[in-house]
């Protein structure tokens, strides 16, 4: 049987909303049930898996995506990728927790065709 | 007909969006789609028994179905105050209609 594949977009940045967290939530739920993880951070999204990140009031998303990432090597799969053109804008580009690839549109473009799913939160 | 999930995450004393989910919801409705409505975060606000509550649970009387977030709704302290016909369902729900709805739309 093929497992099932979700891909999600992310737009916003974390801290602003929540988001980032009803994504993490849907990726622990997609986890349980066996779904493969896409992820393509774009525009303020690549900021998520930004490097060294040291809220004070908020749990530091960096790690808790990262977990979620690191936690994909195994089945079923996560795969994250930071659009290129957005990290570059950003300053962000070398600085993406371990797990994260950095990559572009035209990667969204074959997730899109290969998932069941894409969804774009934002 | 097809199956049209609406994630709705804005509150709808903030932004218009919930307004435009809404006429999107119910024109997909009367043009003979299954529609669910799924509030998230904010947009949990929307079932309250407001007037937007109210737009809300006539919707559901044309057939549009309700869910909403257990954490959004609880974060909030909304679990009783909140129209009557709004389900609280926890992620794993909305995973599931995300996967199996024919469409689907995030706001």
């Amino acid at each position: 049987m093929t497992e099932k594949q979700l891909t999600i977009v992310s737009i916003n940045g974390p801290y602003r909303d929540e988001g980032v967290f009803t994504m993490i939530r849907l990726a622990h739920a997609a986890k349980e049930k066996g779904i493969t993880l896409n992820f393509f951070n774009y525009l303020d999204a690549t900021v998520i898996a930004h490097r060294d990140q040291a809220p004070k009031e908020f749990p530091p998303i960096e790690t808790i995506f990262g977990n979620i990432v690191k936690k994909g090597l195994k089945k079923p799969k996560a795969d994250a990728i930071a659009c290129i053109k957005c990290t570059d804008a950003r300053g962000v580009t070398k600085y993406q927790t371990e797990g994260v690839i950095i990559g572009g549109l035209y990667d969204l473009g074959e997730w899109t065709a290969e998932s069941d799913k894409t969804i774009l939160i934002g | 007909m097809s199956g049209l999930l609406l994630v709705l995450s804005k509150d709808p004393y903030t932004t218009e969006i919930p307004d435009l989910v809404l006429d999107i919801g119910m024109d997909a409705k009367g043009k003979g789609n299954d529609v669910t409505l799924y509030l998230v975060e904010d947009g949990v606000t929307a079932a309250r028994k407001t007037e937007f509550g109210n737009k809300l649970a006539a919707a559901h009387k044309k057939g549009i179905k309700i869910y909403a977030d257990d954490k959004a709704v609880l974060s909030r302290s909304l679990e009783n105050k909140l129209i009557g016909w709004v389900e609280i369902k926890e992620i794993g729900t909305l995973l599931d209609f995300i996967m199996d709805y024919d469409r689907v739309a995030w706001f």
